[in-house]
């Protein structure tokens, strides 16, 4: 018998423990954020921008997803929002296809539904906004032409495998690099498993295992969250051409410093921003979306990295 | 039934039944159909790998490679399904089938290693993990696999109703049917007896003539069959290939079979002791997320709970 009132004690308590963290109602529209992964600042910087604009208009904001990318769960925190009768959803899918049905049934219960950063284009979504992989792919690879010249040896550092962007801005690169500049050697990715400090090693183990490398590509700015010079350390400035992508404050840094020659930066604060403010324009009675709203990137250099860091502070 | 009542189940029943109803009072969401049907489906999936795992921890061993397994049969019946791989796409059953016999396969050669060459079940398994991902991978090119055909991407089609305004979707039906089968098994069958004297102590069984090869590498198939069944089954709910199915479920398989009263030193536990605990995880953290919990502390009240559940259960066995 004690045991059965203990347990009931144990559950009672977590009980008011949550009721503690359970919000009281609001009377705000309330948008529920669901990025791909916790585990990527870049999303860190969506929510920031979600926050701003949800302060701005009176909205409140919930925020979750898995941990790690992972499309089943992310099923599961999609539908729970909508069980929750939400008011608007914004997500960035870890698989398009799985999470068809889950922003359908949303979209059939009354919730609008914008994508960000990552598109199910045959969902009922209003509109994706966000940035197109390959094309920003592509961008590297001239920026990398525009360094290294067209001959050399590049390497490129991949995430995670079954990652849909990075495989595309790898591809985006890799076909720029064969149209540009045939000559060129791209050696095969090496991967990270989005990990940063594994990011510094197995770039300085590119970086050292092939004294001929003349460039090296980074789908993800990874290895650039570590303290600079990072994985370059002992590599002097300017002997590499590296062109990596997003625009995060560790990353400027190494264009700072000469150690990165150019960023491709997606607009990582803006995909909550600018979702918070689609699904206010579709409340306030919008309604003409386009089906995806490119939000372009930025080129980040060392001419115009402090007024870059100046504009996202 | 009686039996099952006073086991360690009763224990997990308990703290389940009071989970539902701490939520149920603080969200008037938890218990919606809509909540019921998704927290059943969340939990079928772990729920599919923690029965195979549960049956290789009775018989001594642990199977790290389910969740890959499940990814390597989600992807290998979605690229023979799908018309964008150069070859004409299979009909349904037999894509389905090539997806639970790939499956099947990873875990029959789960068993070859452990029984046949002595390899300790955690270092093969390791193995298996990282290859059968590493197919995955490579069969998809890393992309997402689509444009299949229907059934897949229609739970609609599949779905059971139960009730008025609540149906089961298939992979929650499935999970509920092997768990059924899985227990009659376990309690009814010279098999199930096998597996729980292997775990007890492979020495004993070894001298007593029971077939300890054999019952190694059903454990082990059964838990690959198993893991093949839920890789195909995210066909039939999601309907698109994901060669990153199933990354980490393994560990939350194992959570699921703790929390259910198996112990990971073997020969002891059963079938519906890890589907609640499957169950007790999804609905922690669909209940977490209604009462508006940051997401960080979602996983971090799921591992206190994980641990004070084990403990509860450990206390309550001695008798409080």
């Amino acid at each position: 018998m004690r045991h059965t009132v203990w347990s009931f004690a144990f559950l009672a308590a977590l009980g008011v423990a949550l009721g503690g963290c359970g919000r009281a109602k609001s009377g705000k529209p309330v948008f529920a954020g669901v990025p791909k992964m916790l585990n990527n600042p870049v999303f860190e910087l969506a929510h920031r921008g979600a926050q701003k604009a949800a302060a701005e208009l009176g909205v409140e904001l919930l925020w979750n997803a898995p941990i790690e990318g992972d499309a089943l769960a992310q099923v599961g925190i999609v539908k729970n929002f909508t069980a929750q009768k939400v008011d608007g959803l914004f997500l960035s899918v870890n698989n398009a296809e799985m999470l068809r049905g889950a922003i359908d049934d949303a979209v059939t219960a009354g919730i609008p539904v914008v994508c960000f950063d990552s598109d199910a284009p045959q969902s009922k979504r209003l509109t994706c906004y966000g940035v197109d992989d390959a094309a920003a792919g592509a961008r590297a690879a001239e920026l990398m032409v525009e360094k290294m010249g067209k001959r050399g040896e590049v390497a490129v550092l991949h995430g995670t495998q079954g990652a849909p962007n990075l495989e595309l801005r790898i591809r985006g690169f890799t076909d720029r690099m064969r149209q540009i500049a045939p000559e060129a050697i791209v050696l095969p990715p090496v991967f990270c498993n989005d990990n940063i400090q594994k990011a510094v090693d197995v770039v300085k183990a590119q970086i050292t295992g092939n004294p001929g490398l003349t460039g090296f590509y980074m789908s993800g700015g990874w290895p650039l969250f570590a303290t600079a010079p990072g994985p370059f350390a002992g590599t002097a400035p300017g002997k590499l051409a590296v062109v990596a992508f997003d625009g995060l404050a560790e990353e400027l840094e190494y264009v700072r410093q000469g150690l990165v020659h150019a960023l491709t930066a997606q607009k990582c604060y803006e995909w909550g921003y600018e979702s918070v403010k689609l699904l206010m324009e579709h409340r306030n009675g919008r309604r003409d979306f386009p089906g995806h709203t490119d939000s372009g990137f930025d080129v980040i250099t060392k001419e115009n990295v402090e007024a870059y860091a100046a504009r996202t502070k | 039934m009686t039996r099952l009542l006073r086991s360690t189940t009763a224990g997990v029943l308990l703290v389940l039944a009071l989970e539902v109803a701490v939520f149920s009072i603080l969200s008037p969401h938890f218990l919606s159909a809509a909540n019921v049907r998704d927290t059943l489906l969340t939990m079928s999936f772990i729920g599919l790998l923690a029965l195979g795992q549960s049956v290789v921890i009775l018989s001594g061993g642990i199977d790290l490679s389910v969740g890959s397994l499940l990814g390597l049969s989600n992807v290998v019946a979605a690229w023979l399904l799908s018309p964008d791989f150069g070859h004409a796409p299979w009909p349904a059953a037999p894509g389905v089938a090539a997806g639970i016999l790939a499956g099947t396969a990873g875990g029959l050669l789960n068993g070859l290693l452990v029984a046949g060459l002595r390899i300790p079940p955690f270092i093969a398994t390791l193995g298996m993990l990282s290859a059968a991902r590493g197919v995955a991978y490579w069969l998809s090119g890393g992309l997402p696999i689509q444009r299949l055909a229907e059934p897949f991407g229609r739970p609609d089609l599949t779905a059971l109703p139960l009730l008025p305004g609540l149906a089961l979707y298939l992979p929650t039906v499935a999970v509920l049917v092997a768990t059924l089968l899985l227990e009659t098994t376990l309690r009814r069958t010279r098999t199930g007896r096998h597996l729980y004297a292997l775990g007890g102590s492979e020495a004993a069984a070894r001298l007593s003539g029971l077939p300890v090869g054999r019952t190694k590498l059903l454990a082990y198939g059964l838990s690959g069959l198993l893991a093949g069944v839920a890789g195909t089954l995210t066909l039939f709910q999601y309907g698109a290939g994901d060669s990153r199915a199933g990354v980490g479920f393994e560990l939350d398989a194992v959570a699921a079979c703790v929390i259910g009263g198996v112990s990971l030193a073997g020969g002891v536990g059963n079938a519906v002791g890890p589907l609640v605990g499957a169950l007790i995880t999804a609905s922690l953290q669909s209940g977490l997320i209604m009462v508006r919990v940051e997401p960080q502390l979602v996983h971090i009240a799921t591992g206190v709970v994980i641990v004070a559940a084990v403990a509860l259960e450990r206390w309550r066995r001695r008798g409080g």
